[in-house]
């Protein structure tokens, strides 16, 4: 019985801290984490899937690839359906946002606002669900974060979420720092959005740490929550009668920032404040009366399109280019690509910053993005960028080498089998190269190399002194 | 030509984490499952390639 649970929202390197006596209470696992796809096809990761589900304490499920909150019906619902079974968690949540548009459905690269409207709240309902349907067990949905201006034809955004929770029918995912972010980025105060909603319905909440950017603040779970945010989680826990766990947010490449004892900190801060909650949410009490305008299909399809960098091209798409926060999301879509592949293709990319420069590696993973549209795995986004690669008559000695035994590497990862490439130099004299920030020097032999993927228990990094330890053993 | 092109391939067997073997710095996350999945999809930044641009920023201050 999950119950005033400790939570954490599952990264690789953070597996000391769940093993660790009164600290993690429940895991939260993003299955599209574990998630490839490749000819087309989406397939789940087995070995690393399965080495997660051996974790020891129970687990949530948190969608993130196939948001509920717009037109675009969630897909993949079969198989995120299995991941639920095999877990056999207590509920599952996923975002109130929308990261597919149009018809057929395009990928937007990162979650966007729905459109707070009726039209928006049926549209959002419906998919919603569908979601709901699909799984056997109670669902919520995630209040979002929003970074355009607040626009005079939309709901407030604590209502909207309110009519679109009681539309569907389904619990909230209370997320403390979206509505911290929204705050400070000029939308509803986070009184006002708590008043609301419903909070009876809440049954999990998240908090989380960003930092500033261009003028905003980041939903960037790069950290420690705001200590103010802290007070926030306390005042408003005695408020959540049905909320069952509290869970911190924290990027994978972030973490070796905030240390493993930085994260361990604030998981033993969440349980100070369960054991001592205090204070009342105040209320205020508001009127919203219906509104129309563009509909949500017309709002998806300016946003969206916007954020993947096209032109705009209807007037809706005109007006909301005016809004800074537009170029803001084209931004963090462009970053998430960047890191997509570099995560992806490491040998290729560190060649790219060694030979090129980095400024000149990001143009050219900018020229990538213009020429193609985003994808939602690393597999076939690296696979994409592997192929535009190869016309770009770079000429670079060895990159080819760097780029195949990257995509080999990737493919014996997802597939747990050996793949066999053929390259112009050793690979781990490639390896040693890149690995001490140098080109490989020498004339090019032919190798035949038999990539095999790695252990199923992957050793995790050490993250002593916030610093990871290169010499961990199996990694 | 070098020798070995013409007498033929050198076979080798290699894990897809040999990178990390060589790798002195922990510019990005080193588990395969960053490599994999739908990292992209959250609502914050990704610093994966600032990452791998301070691994390189590093190495040239050590070079120099």
């Amino acid at each position: 019985m999950i119950d005033r649970a400790v939570g954490l929202v599952y990264m690789p390197g953070l597996e000391p801290l769940i093993g660790a006596p009164d600290l993690v209470d429940v895991v939260e696992i993003e299955p599209e984490m574990f998630w490839y796809e490749r000819d087309g096809e989406v397939a789940l990761y087995q070995r690393a899937w399965e080495r997660v589900a051996r974790l020891p304490v129970p687990k949530l499920v948190h969608g993130v690839g196939y948001a509920v909150g717009g037109t675009v019906c969630p897909a993949q619902l079969s198989l995120l359906r299995r991941c639920v079974d095999e877990l056999g968690v207590a509920w599952a949540s996923h975002h109130l946002a929308f990261n597919w548009f149009g018809e057929p459905a395009r990928f937007s690269g990162f979650l966007l606002p729905p459109r707070q409207t009726d039209d928006g709240v049926r549209a959002a309902a419906s998919s919603i669900r569908a979601f709901a349907a699909a799984m056997p067990c109670p669902v919520a949905i995630e209040t979002g974060v929003n970074y355009l201006r607040p626009r005079a034809d939309e709901l407030l955004d604590g209502e909207f979420v309110a009519r679109v929770c009681r539309a569907a029918d389904c619990g909230l995912l209370l997320d403390l720092h979206n509505l911290w972010a929204n705050q400070q980025n000029g939308r509803d105060s986070i009184d006002a959005y708590l008043a609301a909603l419903p909070l009876d319905r809440v049954i999990e909440v998240h908090i989380a740490g960003g930092f500033a950017l261009d003028g905003y603040w980041l939903d960037a779970h790069s950290g420690p929550p705001p200590d103010a945010l802290f007070d926030v989680l306390a005042d408003v826990l005695p408020c959540l009668p049905a909320v069952r766990a509290v869970c911190f947010e924290v990027l994978a490449p972030f973490v070796p920032r905030v240390g493993i004892d930085g994260v361990g900190a604030v998981l033993e801060r969440i349980r100070r404040v369960w054991s001592r909650p205090r204070g009342r949410v105040s209320t205020v009490t508001r009127t919203c009366t219906p509104v129309t305008g563009p509909s949500a299909e017309a709002w998806e399809h300016a946003l969206g399109s916007l954020a993947i960098g096209e032109p705009p091209s209807t007037p809706l798409a005109r007006a909301l280019a005016t809004d800074p926060a537009v170029g803001l999301l084209a931004k963090l879509v462009m970053q998430g690509r960047a890191g997509m592949v570099t995560g992806a293709l490491r040998l290729t990319v560190r060649l790219l910053v060694i030979a090129l420069g980095p400024d000149a590696t990001f143009a050219l993973l900018e020229r990538f993005c213009r020429a193609s549209p985003p994808r939602p795995f690393a597999s076939a986004e690296s696979e994409a960028f592997a192929a535009w690669l190869a016309g770009q008559e770079l000429a670079l000695p060895y990159l080819a080498d760097a780029l195949a035994f990257d995509l080999a590497s990737g493919r014996a990862e997802s597939t747990g089998e050996p793949v066999e490439v053929t390259l112009s130099i050793d690979p781990r004299v490639l390896c040693e190269a890149l690995g001490r920030g140098e080109l490989p020097q020498g004339d090019p032999i032919r190798v035949v190399a038999t990539v095999t993927p790695g252990p199923t228990e992957l050793a995790a990094p050490d993250f002593r002194d916030g610093v990871a330890d290169s010499n961990a053993p199996g990694v | 030509m070098s020798d070995s092109m013409k007498s033929g391939p050198v076979y080798v067997s290699v894990p897809s984490q040999v990178f990390h073997n060589f790798d002195k710095m922990h510019s990005v996350t080193k588990e395969v499952l960053g490599r994999l999945g739908c990292p992209g999809c959250h609502s914050g930044f990704d610093i994966r390639f600032q990452q791998e641009v301070e691994f390189h920023a590093t190495v040239e201050g050590k070079l120099r």
